[in-house]
C-alpha cells in the first residue's frame, strides 16, 4: 500500500518533508517498545501514540518506513529532524488507533 | 572483511539519546554487507541491551567486534546488578521506573527479545554490575 492512497481516509498530515510517498506492507500497532521490537515486521506502518526519540529509533532499527501518531499526538522538532535523517515519514492524525486501521482497510 | 571493533559509553537515564549506539552498529553492519536478516536480529538484541543499560543501570560501556563469522557485542555496566536473573528473564517481569515507562519501556520483554534474536546470550551480574554478551553468527 502507498501512504498517499490512505492519507485522506485517515485524515492524516505528513509532518516530515523529505519524502513525498512511502510504500508500506501491513500495520503494527502498539506503544510498548519491546513488543514492537519483538513483533513488528519490516515495511510495516508503525501506528502508535508513543511519541519520543525512541519511537524513531525503533522504526529505524526495524526498517519501518512510516510512523502514524494517532489521537493528535505531536512529534517534537528533534523527532522530525531525526526521522528525516533516517528516511522515515511521520504522519499525525486526530483519529484513534482503531479508527486508523478501520479507515485504511475500508473498501 | 577482517575485524572491526569499537567501543561506546552509555549514559544512565539519557532516554533522548538511547538507541544511538545500536543505530551506529546497525549502519556499520549494513556497510560491511552483512545479510539483512542478521542485521535485524543484531539490531533487536543490541537495542534492548542498550536500553536496559540506560534505564536499569548506573551507566556502562558497549564493545562490539565484527569478523567474518560473527557479531559479538558486550554490554557492561556499573550496577546495581540483577538480583534474580531467572526472574528477570520471565516475560512481563520489570522493575522499570516511571520515567522509563513514560518513554515506552517496561513491558518486561527486552531480555526475551535478546534471547530470541541471538545465537549465544550470556548474562552475569553482581551488585557491582551486569555483563551481557551477545553473539550472532553471520554465516
Ligand atoms: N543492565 C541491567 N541492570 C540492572 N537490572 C537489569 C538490567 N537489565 C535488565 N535488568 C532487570 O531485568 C528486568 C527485565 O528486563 P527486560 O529488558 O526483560 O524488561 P524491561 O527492561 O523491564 O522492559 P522492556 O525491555 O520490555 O522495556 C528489568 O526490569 C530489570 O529489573
Ligand atoms: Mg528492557
Amino acid at each position: 500500500m502507498k501512504v498517499l492512497e490512505i492519507l485522506e481516509k485517515i485524515k492524516g498530515t505528513i509532518v516530515t518533508t523529505q519524502i513525498a510517498d512511502v510504500e508500506f506492507d501491513g500495520i503494527y500497532a502498539g506503544d510498548l517498545l519491546s513488543h514492537v521490537m519483538g513483533h513488528a515486521k519490516e515495511k510495516n506502518m508503525f501506528l502508535t501514540i508513543m511519541s519520543n526519540m525512541n519511537t524513531i529509533a525503533v522504526a529505524s532499527l526495524l526498517d519501518l518506513p512510516v510512523i502514524v501518531l494517532a489521537e493528535d499526538v505531536q512529534p517534537t522538532k528533534d523527532m522530525i529532524q531525526k526521522a528525516e535523517e533516517e528516511g522515515i515519514m511521520i504522519i499525525t492524525t486526530t483519529k484513534n488507533v482503531v479508527e486508523v486501521i478501520r479507515h485504511i482497510y475500508a473498501e | 572483511m577482517g575485524r572491526i571493533t569499537g567501543e561506546f559509553a552509555i549514559e544512565a537515564m539519557d532516554l533522548e539519546n538511547a538507541g544511538n549506539v545500536s543505530s551506529f552498529i546497525k549502519k556499520t553492519l549494513i556497510q560491511e554487507g552483512i545479510a539483512k536478516p542478521i542485521v535485524k536480529r543484531v539490531s533487536i538484541a543490541i537495542y534492548e541491551a542498550e536500553i536496559n543499560v540506560v534505564i536499569h543501570s548506573y551507566g556502562g560501556v558497549c564493545k562490539y567486534e565484527i569478523d567474518d563469522e560473527k557479531i559479538f557485542v558486550r554490554f557492561q555496566d556499573t550496577g546495581p546488578g540483577i538480583t534474580d536473573i531467572e526472574q528477570a528473564l520471565q516475560p512481563g517481569f520489570s522493575t522499570a521506573n516511571n520515567q522509563a515507562i513514560y518513554y515506552g519501556f517496561g513491558a518486561g520483554m527486552g531480555l526475551m527479545n535478546i534471547k530470541n534474536a541471538s545465537d549465544e546470550f550470556h548474562i552475569s551480574s553482581s551488585p557491582k554490575g551486569t555483563t551481557l554478551d551477545i553473539t550472532i553468527y553471520s554465516k
